[in-house]
C-alpha cells in the first residue's frame, strides 16, 4: 500500500463515520420514525446513536489529520511496524520443523 | 403505482421498533461505551496504517489499554448504578481492567503477545456469554433488544476468534486489521442496542 493511499484511508476514516452518522440521522428521522421529529429531547440529542456517531467521526479527524500529514511525509522505513515482544516460551519456526520431522 | 409501493414500504419501515436515543428510564450506557469502542476500533485501524509513525509519539502505545481501563472503571460506575443485572455489570468491568492491564503490559514491552492473548481470549469468550445471551432480557425470537445484545455478545466471541487465529497461524496484517474492524463493529453494535432500546 502506497504512503498517499495509507494518508489518505487516514485522513477519511473520521469524515467517513461523520457521513455514516448524517446517514442514520436522516433515516431515522426522515423514514423510521418521522412523528418523532416534532418530540426530540435532550437525552435523545446527546445520546443518539447516529448524533455519537457524528460526535466521534469528528474527533477522530482532529486526532488523524495531522497522523495523515505525518504518514504522508514519511519514509517507507518509518512506515514499517515495530517488531513484536518475541515469546521465549515459542520455538522458532526453523526448530519446530525439526522437532516435528524427529 | 411505483409511487404507493414507496409509500407503503415507508409506512412499513415507520411502524418498524426504532427509537434511538430514548432509554425508556434507564441509564443510557450503551451509546457511550459504543461510541467509545467505535472511536478506539478506528484508532485501531488508524495504528496499522500509521506503522511505525504510530509509535513516533509514546503515548500513542498505550491508548488501546487506556481505553480498556477507562470503558472498565466506566463500568464499575455503571454495575454501581444501576438497580439490575449488578453481578454482570461487574464481571464486564473486571475483565475489561483485567484486559487494560494485560494490553498495557504488553505495550510496555513486558509480557508476549502470546502472554497477553492467553488473558484476552477466554475474557472475549465470557464478555461474549455475559453481554449475549446472559444480558439479553426478552425472548430472542420476539426482542429486538435481545436480539441486539446477542449481536454485541457473538461480535466478542468473533474477536476471540480472530485472536485464536493470531495465535494459531501468528501475525498477519489481515489479521490485525479484522481485530481493529471488529473492535469498531463491536461499538456499532452497542450503538444499535441503543438505537432499538425503546422496543423491548
Amino acid at each position: 500500500m502506497t504512503k498517499q493511499l495509507r494518508a489518505l484511508l487516514i485522513g477519511m476514516l473520521g469524515p467517513a463515520l461523520q457521513a455514516t452518522g448524517v446517514v442514520w440521522d436522516l433515516l431515522e428521522h426522515g423514514v423510521f420514525a418521522r412523528g418523532e421529529i416534532g418530540n426530540l429531547t435532550l437525552e435523545h440529542i446527546v445520546s443518539g446513536p447516529a448524533h455519537l456517531m457524528m460526535a466521534t467521526g469528528l474527533a477522530l479527524s482532529a486526532i488523524c489529520i495531522p497522523i495523515a500529514l505525518q504518514v504522508a511525509a514519511a519514509s517507507p522505513e518509518e512506515l514499517a511496524k515495530p517488531e513484536d515482544v518475541p515469546d521465549e516460551a515459542e520455538f522458532p519456526g526453523e526448530l519446530r520443523t525439526a522437532e516435528a520431522a524427529k | 403505482m411505483l409511487a404507493i409501493e414507496v409509500g407503503d414500504l415507508l409506512e412499513t419501515a415507520g411502524r418498524l421498533p426504532m427509537h434511538g436515543g430514548t432509554s425508556g428510564g434507564a441509564l443510557p450506557g450503551h451509546p457511550f461505551f459504543g461510541a467509545g469502542f467505535l472511536f478506539i476500533g478506528s484508532l485501531m485501524v488508524v495504528e496499522q496504517l500509521a506503522g511505525g509513525v504510530w509509535s513516533r509519539a509514546y503515548w500513542r502505545r498505550l491508548v488501546w489499554p487506556a481505553a480498556l481501563v477507562m470503558a472498565g472503571a466506566g463500568m464499575l460506575i455503571v454495575s454501581y448504578l444501576q438497580p439490575d443485572s449488578k453481578s454482570l455489570h461487574l464481571t464486564l468491568a473486571m475483565l475489561l481492567l483485567l484486559g487494560g492491564y494485560t494490553e498495557g503490559q504488553y505495550r510496555l514491552g513486558k509480557i508476549s503477545r502470546n502472554s497477553a492473548d492467553t488473558f484476552a481470549i477466554p475474557a472475549l469468550i465470557v464478555s461474549g456469554f455475559v453481554i449475549g445471551p446472559m444480558h439479553a432480557n426478552g425472548n430472542l425470537l420476539y426482542s429486538t433488544m435481545a436480539q441486539m445484545h446477542l449481536l454485541v455478545g457473538v461480535v466478542a466471541w468473533i474477536l476471540a476468534a480472530v485472536k485464536l487465529m493470531r495465535v494459531r497461524f501468528g501475525p498477519t496484517l489481515a489479521l490485525e486489521y479484522s481485530f481493529a474492524s471488529g473492535v469498531m463493529m463491536l461499538g456499532l453494535s452497542l450503538l444499535l442496542v441503543q438505537q432499538f432500546h425503546g422496543a423491548h
